[in-house]
């Protein structure tokens, strides 16, 4: 019997501590769950935070205490609740965060203090705010090899703590230069960018060129500049460019125009005027994003146009050629 | 007498030699030389997909009728001109829009039973693949 006792003691009571001691690791006995906030600006209009109380324990009674102020160590709002019942394994609450009062540029410090009724600490939840850094602008060939980031675009309560978001943006396979194998159409397809923004935002997307030769004569020029608007467009998993308008283009030459013309032809494709190769050889195209994203980011490319061979002419210098034979 | 008749044979047989050999090689420079940039401006340029080099059959033709009619009667009065399409490096006849190859074959009376009968291929090569 003793023995029997024994083995009973030695198999069956460690499995259920064991058992309990990995789902305490895994889930605290008092978490958060949020709505998300954000981005965030200085002195902003103060926003809901609405928290969800998770318990392990079906019921429990206590007390929150919301704290915030411009830094852990100068605290200047306090609100401690009643005593609270919670029960179904959840509680519904929701602060003000005092963002006019305290969220400066350095950042906001709150504190939620889970209490027991006689005020003895279950668990603490401190978190900084920040508000969003924006308009910066960064050039492409400057993040080669590295992201941008903007930090604080949003955040959340989850089960590990307060979950921040970030905004970022990157250039993978970045190219210095347009390489077409025809000059024929400027593609823009193969300039293409990387960012985890859920909605594409922008201010602004241009394209620009230098036309001192004004070879685009029919095209808009400012200061011996040709803008064409672009749009910015997910495709895969990447972000690239398409032309914002319609363009005419003369069938004969591709000479482009943004109005109508007398026997231009309707296009969504930005044609490069023919025999004009080696002057836009010479020409840097710009691509500049202004306002992307949450944080407003401007985002400035350069790109040298290479061509390898012309459309059609002779058979050395270009794609097509035309070849006669006496038959 | 004989000689003077003679001479002047001769020298009606000499210019009438001239006239066909300058009418002939008239008409085939004509042909030889049909300038390039006429098949290059029939390829339409203005394609919304990728690019297929290809004539235009009207705008070619156009082009051609009117380059040889401008050229042709100053050594003949009498001649035809057929055109013939087919695809590159094939010889039957293109009944399709995408016809990237012409034949040219200009017929033309010079003189009594001397005639002009030649034939030019044309075609769209791509040079870089």
């Amino acid at each position: 019997m003793r023995l029997l006792i024994k083995l009973l003691f030695l198999f069956f009571i460690p499995l259920p501590i064991c058992g309990f001691n990995l789902a305490s690791n895994s889930t605290p006995e008092i978490y958060l769950t949020s709505n998300e906030i954000g981005p965030l600006t200085a002195y902003q209009e103060d926003v809901e935070l609405k928290v969800v109380v998770h318990s392990t324990t079906a019921t429990r009674t206590f007390i929150d205490v919301f704290k915030c102020g411009p830094s852990q160590s100068d605290i200047q709002y306090s609100k401690t609740s009643a005593i609270r019942y919670l029960s179904n394994y959840k509680y519904n609450l929701t602060y003000i965060l005092p963002l006019s009062d305290f969220l400066s540029n350095n950042g906001m410090y709150c504190e939620i203090r889970i209490e027991n009724y006689n005020h003895t600490l279950v668990a603490s939840f401190p978190f900084t705010l920040f508000p969003i850094v924006t308009n910066k602008t960064i050039n492409a060939k400057d993040y080669i090899k590295k992201t941008f980031e903007v930090d604080n675009i949003k955040y959340r309560f989850m089960m590990s703590g307060l979950n921040k978001e970030k905004e970022t943006i990157s250039f993978p396979n970045y190219l210095s230069y347009l390489n077409i194998d025809q000059y024929y159409k400027l593609d823009l397809s193969s300039v293409y960018f990387s960012s985890n923004v859920k909605e594409i935002t922008y201010t602004s997307a241009l394209m620009s060129f230098y036309d001192f030769d004004n070879i685009f004569p029919y095209l808009a020029h400012f200061l011996n500049k040709v803008f064409i608007p672009l749009n910015i467009v997910k495709k895969d998993k990447y972000l690239t460019f398409e032309y914002k308008n319609e363009f005419y283009v003369n069938p004969k030459n591709c000479q482009m125009s943004l109005t109508p013309k007398d026997g231009f032809v309707l296009t969504k494709h930005f044609y490069l005027p023919v025999n004009e190769k080696n002057k836009m050889l010479d020409e840097k195209i710009s691509i500049d994003i202004s306002g992307f994203g949450v944080g407003k980011t401007n985002i400035k490319w350069s790109l040298e146009y290479l061509a390898s061979y012309n459309l059609i002419g002779d058979c050395d210098t270009s794609q097509y050629c035309i070849v006669g034979e006496q038959v | 007498m004989i000689i003077i008749a003679i001479a002047l044979l001769v020298m009606v047989m000499s210019v009438q030699c001239f006239s066909v050999t300058y009418r002939i090689n008239g008409i085939n420079r004509t042909l030889l030389e049909t300038p390039i940039s006429l098949f290059e401006v029939a390829i339409p340029l203005i394609q919304d997909d990728e690019f297929i080099a290809y004539f235009d059959k009207d705008e070619l033709t156009k082009n051609l009728t009117y380059y040889y009619d401008n050229k042709l009667p100053k050594y003949s009065s009498d001649y035809t001109i057929n055109y013939y399409f087919s695809k590159t490096g094939e010889t039957s006849y293109c009944l399709g829009k995408m016809c990237n190859a012409i034949e040219i074959r200009i017929r033309a009376k010079i003189i009594f039973l001397t005639n002009y009968d030649k034939s030019m291929r044309f075609e769209v090569r791509e040079a870089h693949s």
